[in-house]
């Protein structure tokens, strides 16, 4: 009986330890532990206020001629800009300033003025002053505009240059040169190259060339013209007439911008002519159609744009125009609107200048949405503010407000002056909101509160210089804006939040 | 119906079949479950072993990619290793900072938030690696679940494996987490456990089978056995068991048949014995009977024949008592209560003795009775049942050996037995009957041996004395010729 009850009570050992073995699991997920994360130390008040933004240096390679005045000679150096700062301006005026050497000659005429440096939408316009007809040839000239366009075309960002003698193109070997998109390595091989296109192109009834020019679009919603790139063929010298159709294309590649004049349409009545003022000024006429006018009422676009969009890109390319005038439905165009600011042609002339303030360039905005997803849009700004910090976030909040998808993002209450200052520096952008923004933001759940916080990470990181972004509520540290983004730390931009499917440019055609 | 059941369920528990059964499956139920155990927990550590050394490799190898980027906050090319990483679509990779603040995020969807991880407060806290794993679907998983709703198969087991970005001063700036689903080893391991049930219940059930078949093979026999022996419990002698096979229980069977038919022979010859002593004990009483009847009913009887007459049945008491007698010692030889009073004999002496003794009545019969005996045999017995076994056989040599014959009686040894023998040259044994001179009541010549007064028990007694002494006696005999009985007797120790 002893030995029974042994073995019973071995059986019942093993079988206790094998269910206890089959139940173990060591493997079993975890149970909650306590947590501690470092924590950020604490730090004082940080009230930003208006926009703080170090000069970020950036290099640039000044082009000079060589002494045999075939190549060029190079010399990098590195200019610190602020944002308010045009980097082509600085640059050019570098090249200018540079002291030469008996190897490294400048190609722009002694006492030539810089008169100012248009750069919108990675194409860089300089217009310099007469003195820098000072050059002898053909062929001096294209050094000049050449040495200008390499040095340009060495800075990050710059996709285009364009060379104007007091608002004017200057042709080359009677050919407008366009604008140069690479760097141009010899001269004599280039001028060689239009000297072929000249006699083939003026010479011959039948020949083409293509030159690249910078079109001027409408923004879509902003009041802007913004410039693009684009291949143009020209099959005959009527070259008002190429751009006009290559108008017609409307944006490529220009997602904010909007189509000024309908494609396919015949808008021109006849062939632009070029005549001479008095005043010893070519101005070239350009007689448009009535299609005009009704494409106009149809677009809702302000006829001032149209106007400076055809203004900007003719006067830009055509070599030697000091102004254009139209005529639309036989109707000399004395005026025109931009919003509402009212624009004045003396003598019915319409120049660039007119237009130069209008001239934007785009920006990207990351436009959250309701459902938590993000749209990468671009909006037009002035180019002189492209570069703030302050003026994109500011054109994001318009951006967001005019969001008409349901709930907008951002907080009822709030608008430009609840962002009190902007500081950059280190490649850290200090952003310092106003306590009615923390104030509102209270009332944001979870995606919303990410949606505005990472709006204004991704926007603010598409800017140079600009790698994280740093909140602050009336200057001091936050632990979130409403609970769930963590503020204490510098937040990097979101590549993923955007879906790949690019913004399609919307498309306006108008009735003939 | 009840009660009989609750019985006959006990009674089936106690039953060998039943405690066999039980016995099997808890040894192949103990077997399995220790194997089972020890096989998920093995091959468990080996899949998690495995899954943790090859997934936080991973962890490690990127964060040491991301090492640089992330310092120079170049956002793009962590996203861009990250989603390298995670190509697969199964895993999902977290770039935390040094406060545990998600920056990158292959599914772009905790991008900001505070990770309330105990691997990333681990790792962040300056540990050089952690892991965890976590049940998804479950409610305590937390931030888990946030992280991992967006993954496919997200309701399933998962790892999260932690490494430190440390910048080139050493300075942990962040930490990477990669998450990666483990739901395949758990259910691997499921799997091993199914099929080592599935396995388990399939060997039992085979166990049973072969049990039913194999306790057959016992509880039939048994079950036989049972039978047999009720059967001769209710006086059947002729129940028999089928043997089958070479194994304990054909032995048993065979030694069961041996037995059942020793008792069959026994219960014959006791009803044969029976039936031979009734007779035996009822001739003299019929013989007496009618010679009283006619000493009683004849008138006048002679007084000379009424003297014979009760002469008669003067000799038939006699017999009768001698049967009587007979008969006693038999039945105390078969009970066992006849005791030996052991000594050490003197064979010759003795044989001597009984020779002198029967000399007498072989002269009468004319018969030459002599005995040899070349050494001194020394035997250990009882001194007057020896006495008794010799007159017996010799006697019997006189009684069957016509006028003219010789009886010769010897001792000698042979090795370490003494040997004893009787031989005539008597009418003879025929060879049917030779097996049968010891049985009870025997007699080859019925008549013969009534009239020389014989009961027909003596050689039986014979045997049974020499048999008590350790001995044996066999006799052979060639009829017409004469009968040699070999008494075989063992030396006394002390002697040689």
């Amino acid at each position: 009986m002893t030995i029974k009850r042994a073995l019973a009570a071995l059986l019942i050992a093993a079988l206790c330890l094998s269910a206890a073995g089959c139940a173990r699991d060591p493997y079993a997920p975890e149970t909650e532990a306590e947590i501690v994360l470092p924590e950020p130390a604490d730090e004082p008040s940080n009230m930003i206020l208006g926009e703080t933004v170090d000069a970020a240096p950036a290099s640039v390679t000044l082009s000079y001629v060589s002494a045999d005045g075939t190549s060029f000679s190079t010399v990098t150096r590195s200019l610190a800009v602020s944002p308010d700062e045009n980097l082509c301006e600085e640059a050019v005026d570098a090249l200018l300033r540079s002291p030469v050497s008996p190897d490294r000659l400048n190609a722009i005429p002694a006492q030539t003025q810089l008169l100012d440096v248009e750069f919108a939408c990675g194409i860089a316009t300089v217009n310099l002053s007469l003195d820098a007809l000072g050059t002898s040839s053909d062929q001096e000239c294209l050094m000049m505009l050449a040495s200008i366009g390499n040095t340009l075309l060495s800075i990050a960002g710059v996709e285009g240059v364009s060379v104007l003698v007091d608002g004017r193109s200057q042709a080359i070997a009677s050919l407008p040169p366009g604008v140069q998109t690479e760097p141009c390595a010899s001269i004599t091989s280039t001028y060689a190259q239009m000297s072929a296109e000249r006699e083939y192109f003026i010479e011959s009834e039948t020949g083409t060339i293509e030159r690249t020019a910078a079109l001027y679009f409408p923004s879509a919603a902003d009041g802007w013209l913004v410039p693009e790139l684009r291949a143009v063929t020209f099959d005959g010298s009527d070259y008002a007439s190429g751009l006009i159709r290559a108008l017609g294309e409307g944006p490529l590649t220009t997602p904010s911008a909007t189509a000024s004049i309908p494609e396919g349409a015949d808008l021109l009545v006849d062939n632009p002519t070029i005549a001479v003022t008095p005043a010893g000024e070519r101005v070239l006429t350009l007689q448009f159609s009535s299609t005009l006018r009704n494409y106009l009422a149809l677009a809702g676009l302000d006829d001032g744009l149209l106007i400076g969009s055809v203004a900007l890109t003719i006067c830009s390319f055509v070599p030697e125009i000091d102004a254009i005038a139209m005529e639309i439905d036989g109707e000399r165009v004395g005026q025109c609107a931009i919003g509402d600011v009212q624009i004045e042609f003396a003598d019915g002339l319409i120049r660039r200048d007119d237009f130069a303030p209008f001239v934007g360039s785009a920006v990207a905005l990351y436009l959250p949405h309701a459902d938590g997803t993000f749209e990468r849009v671009e909006r037009a700004v002035s180019m002189v503010r492209v570069r703030s910090p302050l003026s994109v976030l500011c054109a994001l909040m318009d951006a967001m407000l005019a969001q008409d998808d349901g709930a907008p993002v951002l907080p009822a209450g709030v608008y430009h002056d609840d962002i009190l200052g902007i500081s950059v520096a280190g490649g850290i952008a200090q952003v310092n909101l106003s306590a009615n923004f923390y104030r509102q933001a209270q009332a944001l759940d979870a995606t919303a509160e990410r949606g505005v916080v990472y709006a204004i990470v991704n926007t603010l990181c598409e800017l140079e210089g600009i790698d994280g972004v740093r909140f602050y509520i009336e200057g001091i540290s936050a632990q979130t804006l409403s609970g769930s983004i963590y503020l204490k730390s510098v937040l990097l931009p979101n590549p993923g939040l955007v879906s790949p499917e690019p913004t399609t440019v919307p498309e306006i055609t108008a009735t003939p | 119906m009840a009660i009989i059941s609750l019985t006959r369920i006990k009674a089936g528990l106690y039953s060998i079949r039943w405690k066999i059964l039980v016995a099997y499956l808890l040894i192949i139920g103990v077997a399995f479950s220790v194997v089972g155990v020890s096989l998920i927990q093995l091959v468990g550590e080996y899949l998690f072993t495995q899954r943790v050394r090859d997934d936080q490799r991973v962890a490690d190898a990127l964060a040491e990619q991301v090492r640089a980027p992330f310092a120079a906050l170049d956002v793009a090319a962590v996203y861009a290793a990250a989603r390298e990483t995670c190509a697969g679509g199964a895993s999902r990779v977290l770039v935390l900072d040094r406060y545990g603040v998600v920056q990158v995020d292959t599914l772009s969807l905790l991008n900001g938030t505070r990770l309330e991880s105990v691997e990333a407060a681990e790792v962040l806290g300056g540990g050089a690696s952690s892991y965890g794993f976590y049940d998804a679907a479950s409610e305590d998983a937390g931030w888990l679940n946030t992280a991992l709703n967006a993954l496919p198969y997200s309701d399933l087991m998962t790892g999260a494996f932690a490494a430190p970005i440390d910048a080139a001063s050493g300075e942990r700036i962040g930490a990477v987490i990669y998450l990666s689903q483990v739901q395949d080893i758990y259910e691997s391991l499921n799997d091993i456990r199914i099929r080592i049930l599935a396995w388990l219940v399939v060997v039992a059930a085979l166990v049973i089978l072969m049990s039913v078949f194999l306790l057959r093979t016992i509880t039939r026999p048994v079950g036989e056995l049972r039978e047999g022996i009720a059967k001769m419990a209710a006086g059947d002698f002729s129940a028999r068991v089928v043997v089958r096979g070479r194994n304990e229980f054909a032995e048993l069977a065979t030694a069961f048949n041996s037995m059942s038919e020793r008792l069959a022979l026994l219960d014959k010859t006791r009803n044969q014995f029976v039936s031979n002593a009734s007779h035996e004990l009822k001739t003299p009483l019929s013989t007496m009977k009618i010679l009283i009847e006619t000493i009683l009913y004849q008138d006048p009887l002679d007084p000379g024949m009424t003297k014979e007459f009760l002469n008669d049945v003067n000799k038939e008491i006699d017999r009768l008592s001698r049967i009587v007698s007979d008969l006693l010692t038999l039945v105390n030889i078969d009970s066992g209560g006849m005791r030996l009073n052991s000594a050490d004999i003197d064979l010759n002496e003795l044989l001597l003795e009984q020779v002198k003794r029967l000399a007498p009545l072989a002269r009468e019969n004319g018969i030459e009775l002599d005995c040899t005996g070349r050494e001194s045999v020394e035997v250990t017995g009882d001194s007057v049942k020896l006495q008794q076994v010799l007159y017996n056989v010799i006697d019997n040599a006189i009684k069957y050996t016509p006028r003219g014959g010789e009886v010769h009686a010897s001792i000698s040894r042979a090795g370490r037995r003494a040997v004893i023998r009787v031989s005539d040259t008597g009418i003879g044994i025929p060879a049917e009957d030779l097996p049968h001179i010891f049985d009870r009541f025997y007699r080859v010549d019925k008549a013969r041996s009534r009239a020389t007064g014989g009961t027909g028990l003596g050689l039986s007694i014979v045997k049974q004395i020499v048999l008590l002494h350790g001995g044996t006696i066999s006799a052979a005999s060639e009829e017409g010729k004469g009968t040699t009985f070999t008494i075989e007797l063992p030396l006394a120790a002390k002697k040689d």
